[in-house]
């Protein structure tokens, strides 16, 4: 059963969204940033993450709370008990989890709707009831940009990366711009773009050179730029972009484009932020997990439909 | 206001045991010849013409024991030989004793620095620091220098990749190891068809099916035997969930003390250096560089303080301290002597409790009051410390508890800061307790003499506290030598304070001046505070007159302005006597009646007064009654003056008889409280005029004490006395007759006004000196006083023969009343 709810509010009135006319200097549309939110109070980082950017890229905020029907069908179990952090079991009951899940929701809400106020942006806030991967999928349609924090559902997976099995399945479904990692930085921390010659990877580009927005020409620092060796006009492309746009490239070229190569040379690159293009070939799902639980920077990671 | 009729200023040689009436055999004494009225000083034996051309005096004027007696208490470097210094207020105690310690203490080396530093042990007892002179205040320097260069420092060693980066290696291995157990956990859980779930407060096991709980109605159809399998499988887990939950708090345990030890390194790292080299540049200072290695571990141990932003936290709208604050690190300088050149002399004109031992302030904040070490202020001993601190006994003795402070820090060689409140109980609230500091100093009392007299009778302490006085003598000689000294430390004083000099002739006026003030014409004044006044108020008129320097005439002003601001009282007393509101005859004669001469003391002024004393006498039983003491209006002094008469009439004159004599002496119009003896002379006189039916001569006057014997005593005020008569008389016309009766022994004292001085010249006036009261008796009634023959019978017609005999008669009378009286009752019986 899926239960929706929305509200919506404004944090800044007379001023527009103007996504549009981002899209219109040549970059991604993106007007809508979602962010996954559930009873777990470590998805918070990933709110403060999901306004900054849409502040800087003038979007609406959408924050999508879901309500594990997991949680719900276990604590309809006439054995389930819950053993807190400090060992305590406790019965639980039906009643107790519809309860304690509207709290955790009224609480995401309104730290969302404080979070958009001083970002004066639009923003809205969505409770639904479900499966987490429906309930994604279906929600994603709506959205430019998804940002993942540490979303994980309310069952924990067996093995493998905590977040990486939702960013995977986002990445074989959604057809929208993914943020996430295991941190996600602020967007003030350096940026590394990953180049290949792709659509995508030219979307990873402009959206790169919006998101460092005017203070990132003006310290004169060159962006990092992975790329593959032996593709000189891709190299001379780039280069070409970033002087039009007041910017100098550092050039970092990979003999290959394994995730483990691209994660050291982003490392070494000194970035906190890695914007590549989702079409790579390390949106393979198990490539992917992998980078997740190596890297410790954030990952964007671009649609080429967005 | 009271009347006195003084004793003398000094010890007079009392004569008891010579000849009783020595003053017989040489006759009347003649009156005194103006040059015995008033010694001049002659500005033809001065060498100069202006004090301009005199060198400053460095010493001072005949206080050879005072200054020797400063010098042996200053030089003995014993305990308890602390000094006090007597001599009445103005006579220059505090300018002498500090011009002798400066010149002393400029030899001598600069004491050390003290300062207040936070005690990391025990933050209630900061820690007293000594360091050389002026180290003090660099290290309070150096350790703000440290805290200002910690700020940056260790943030930035905080922010460097390389720390953030071990910082994330340790989270993410404590993150790593939890999940990595959870997921273990997960995967056996799974092995058997149940799933691990994050609930809103902890985990919990339920059945699955393809990664999904399975719903409850689906559970509710399985068997009991599948149901009851679930349910064990689910206990076992939950068991081994709760030991991967215990286990939590031990890998947090061990990443956060990881993450100390990190920070400690970084943050040695940080400030480990720079502490290192304030190591290095204070290293001969032990006590110093315990202090900077605890610096360096509260530092450590508190790299939040420095890692977090500063500002001004507010309460309620009410700014509080600085937060983080760095206070614990300053340095407080309780006694800098980085500029002091030798020892200290420290003078404290306010003497309360905490201005000499030190006191600690506290600032209000929120209501309540706060303190630490940095708000310890120092006391006068503090600053004194290694030198000398001077302090006006009286005024210690009258702040509460200063006294006792000062004696406390005496006796026990050190100076502790303690509120007055604790000490005795009044609050018991946590205070500060800074750590005791030696003292080593000498405390110098500067007081009167009584105060001193009294100290050593009342107080057991202050013998072993203050074991060396320096007496200060009220006058010195006048001696040619000491004129010159005079002369000189009057050029001194015109130059310290900026005067015009003093030609020669007013110098002399000075001196003259001085020996009046001494009361002694051989004598001169050490009051030095009174001469000061007396040159400020020379050089406004001198420079009145245009004058480029201070003349005779201007020194002359001076003295008769200062008279004029103060002798209204004098100028209604002398009114009330010319209006006959109160009775003074200075003319004719009258029985049993005198001009006795007081003494009116107003401040520092003093003027002298005719007193009518008048006798009356009649039978009696040998009582002579002083009305004044009968009123309690006599003082203990005059009363013995009047016993003492007493008993030389009875054995003068009624050596055989009983003394059947009812006597009654009283000061007409009197009406304040008589001290003195300086009457007795005269109370004498008008006893025996009453006796003899003499008439006493009214244009005269007379002052002097008696002893037994009738020898006449020096008595003190003798210039304002004679000096009232005069002003008296001659606002009524002098004839040449009037004048005054005064102690052959005060001739001595005699530094008479000039207008007196010139009656006399001129034969006007007369000052007689008698020795006996027979030479009174004859120069007050005109007829021989009489001396006894060897029946000790005086001659027919003498003054005492007409005592004698009246005294017979009331004894005849006496004696025939009692018989009347015995036959009377033997009639009855």
């Amino acid at each position: 059963m899926t239960e929706t709810g929305t509200e919506t509010g404004t944090g800044a009135e007379g001023k527009h969204s103007t996504a549009a006319a981002a899209g219109g200097r040549g970059g991604p549309a993106i007007r809508r940033v979602l962010v996954v939110l559930d009873a777990s109070t470590d998805t918070y980082e990933a709110l403060e993450a999901a306004t900054t950017l849409a502040a800087r890229l003038e979007a609406e905020v959408m924050g999508l709370f879901i309500e594990d029907v997991n949680l719900l069908r276990l604590a309809a179990l006439p054995f389930a008990r819950e053993i807190g952090l400090g060992s305590h079991s406790r019965r639980l009951a039906p009643e107790e989890m519809e309860r304690r899940l509207r709290a955790r929701a009224r609480a995401a809400r309104t730290r969302l709707a404080a979070q958009a106020r001083q970002a004066r942006i639009q923003w809205s806030f969505e409770v639904r009831r479900g499966e987490w991967r429906e309930t994604l999928e279906t929600s994603t349609l709506e959205a430019d940009l998804l940002v993942l924090g540490e979303f994980t559902g309310a069952v924990v997976p067996p093995a493998g990366p905590r977040t990486g099995h939702v960013l995977s399945h986002c990445l074989g479904r959604c057809r929208c711009t993914l943020f996430a990692g295991r941190r996600l930085h602020r967007l003030q921390s350096p940026m590394v773009l990953m180049a290949d010659d792709t659509a995508a990877a030219w979307h990873a580009l402009e959206l790169a050179l919006r998101l460092q927005g005017a203070e990132g020409r003006a310290d004169g620092r060159p962006l990092p730029v992975l790329l593959p060796a032996g593709h000189p006009e891709l190299e001379e492309a780039v280069r070409r972009l970033l002087q039009a746009r007041g910017l100098h490239a550092r050039f970092h070229r990979l003999q290959d484009l394994r995730p483990a190569t691209i994660t050291r040379a982003a490392e070494a690159a000194g970035g906190d932020i890695l914007i590549a293009g989702a079409a790579q070939t390390l949106a393979e799902r198990r490539e992917l997990e992998d980078l997740l639980e190596d890297i410790h920077c954030s990952l964007m990671l671009v649609s080429e439909d967005t | 206001m009271s009347e006195h009729f003084e004793r003398p200023p000094s010890a007079i040689p009392a004569g008891s045991g010579g000849d009783p009436f020595a003053g017989e055999d040489g006759g009347l004494p003649d009156p005194l010849p103006p040059e015995q009225l008033y010694r001049r000083c002659d500005p033809a034996r001065f060498d100069f013409e202006t004090t301009a051309e005199l060198e400053d005096l460095q010493g001072v004027v005949g206080q050879e024991r005072a200054l020797e007696a400063l010098h042996f208490g200053v030089g003995i470097r014993r305990e308890g030989y602390n000094l006090f210094v007597l001599g009445p207020p103005g006579i220059g105690k505090y300018t002498v004793v500090r011009q002798y310690l400066e010149d002393r203490a400029g030899k001598a080396p600069v004491p050390d620095d003290w300062c207040y530093v936070y005690n990391f042990s025990e933050p209630s007892r900061p820690r007293a620091l000594r360091l050389p002179a002026g180290r003090g205040r660099a290290l309070r320097e150096d350790m703000a220098r440290l805290v200002e260069d910690l700020k940056t420092a260790i943030p930035a060693a905080f922010e460097t990749e390389e720390y953030q980066a071990r910082v994330r290696e340790i989270e993410e291995e404590f993150k790593e190891r939890r999940e990595r157990a959870f997921h273990e956990l997960a995967r056996e859980a799974e092995e058997q068809g149940i799933a691990l779930i994050r609930t809103p407060g902890g985990f919990a096991f339920a059945p699955q099916r393809d990664g999904q709980v399975i719903k409850p109605e689906e559970y509710e159809r399985l068997s009991a035997e599948e149901k009851k399998h679930i349910e064990e499988v689910v206990n076992r887990l939950q068991e081994k969930l709760e030991a991967i939950l215990l286990r939590i708090p031990h890998w947090q345990r061990e990443a956060r003390e990881r993450l100390r030890a990190l920070d400690h390194e970084v943050g040695l790292f940080a400030a480990g250096n720079l502490i290192e080299e304030l190591k290095k540049k204070y290293a001969s200072l032990e006590a110093v560089t315990t202090y900077l290695e605890q610096v360096q571990e509260d530092i450590i141990s508190n790299l939040g303080d420095f890692r977090s932003r500063e500002g001004v936290s507010q309460v309620l709208g009410m700014p509080l301290a600085e937060t983080p604050s760095y206070r614990r690190y300053e340095v407080n300088v309780l006694v800098d002597h980085g500029d002091q050149q030798g020892a200290p002399v420290i003078y404290e004109d306010s003497p309360l409790y905490q201005n000499l031992v030190g006191r600690v302030e506290y600032q209000a904040q929120m209501g309540a009051l706060v303190t630490d070490f940095t708000l310890i202020k120092p006391g006068a001993l503090h600053r004194a410390n290694g030198g000398y601190l001077i302090l006006e006994a009286h005024k210690v003795l009258m702040q509460p508890y200063a006294w006792e402070g000062l004696k406390q820090v005496l006796r026990s060689q050190e100076l502790r800061i303690q509120s007055l409140g604790k000490l005795y109980s009044l609050v018991s609230t946590v205070s500060l307790e800074p750590e005791p500091i030696p003292v080593d100093m000498k405390v110098v009392l500067l007081g009167d003499r009584l105060l001193y007299y009294l100290l050593m009778a009342y107080d057991a302490e202050f013998a072993e506290l203050f074991k060396v006085a320096a007496d200060f003598e009220e006058e010195v000689v006048r001696t040619p030598e000491n004129d010159r000294l005079y002369a000189r430390l009057l050029a001194t004083m015109a130059r310290r304070e900026s005067l015009l000099p003093l030609d020669r002739h007013a110098v002399a006026r000075v001196l003259e001046h001085a020996a009046r003030l001494a009361e002694d014409a051989e004598k001169l004044t050490t009051h030095l505070l009174d001469l000061a006044d007396l040159l400020r108020e020379a050089d406004y008129w001198a420079r009145q007159r245009r004058r480029d320097c201070i003349g005779r005439e201007d020194v002359q002003q001076a003295i008769d302005a200062q008279i004029h601001r103060l002798d209204r009282i004098r100028q209604r007393a002398y009114e009330n006597i010319r209006r006959r509101v109160v009775l003074i005859d200075t003319n004719g004669e009258r029985v049993g009646q005198i001009n006795g001469l007081s003494v009116v003391q107003l401040g520092n002024f003093a003027f002298g007064q005719p007193t009518r004393i008048t006798a009356n006498t009649r039978l009696g039983e040998g009582e002579v009654i002083d009305i004044e003491r009968e009123v309690e209006l006599g003082g203990a002094i005059h009363s013995k003056g009047v016993l003492i008469l007493s008993s030389f009439l009875a054995s003068r004159y009624a050596t055989n008889l009983p003394l059947s004599l009812s006597a009654s002496l009283v000061f007409e119009q009197s009406y304040g409280l008589v001290e003195g003896d300086s009457a007795s002379v005269a109370e004498l006189c008008a006893l025996l005029s009453s006796l003899a039916r003499v008439p006493i001569r009214q244009y005269l006057a007379v002052t002097g004490s008696i002893n037994q014997h009738g020898q006449v005593q020096a008595i003190g005020g003798v210039n304002e006395k004679i000096e009232g008569f005069f002003d008296v008389c001659r606002e009524r016309g002098l004839d040449g007759r009037h004048g005054v009766l005064i102690p052959q022994s005060n001739v001595i004292h005699l530094m008479l006004r000039q207008d007196v001085v010139e009656a006399v010249r001129e034969g006007r006036f007369h000052v007689y000196p008698i020795a006996h009261i027979d030479q009174a008796i004859e120069r007050l009634t005109g007829l021989p006083a009489g001396k006894p023959d060897a029946q000790g019978r005086f001659p027919e017609g003498s003054v005492n023969r007409r005592v004698a005999d009246r005294l017979a008669e009331l004894s005849h009378i006496r004696q025939e009343f009692a018989k009347a009286a015995h036959e009377h009752e033997e009639s009855h019986d």
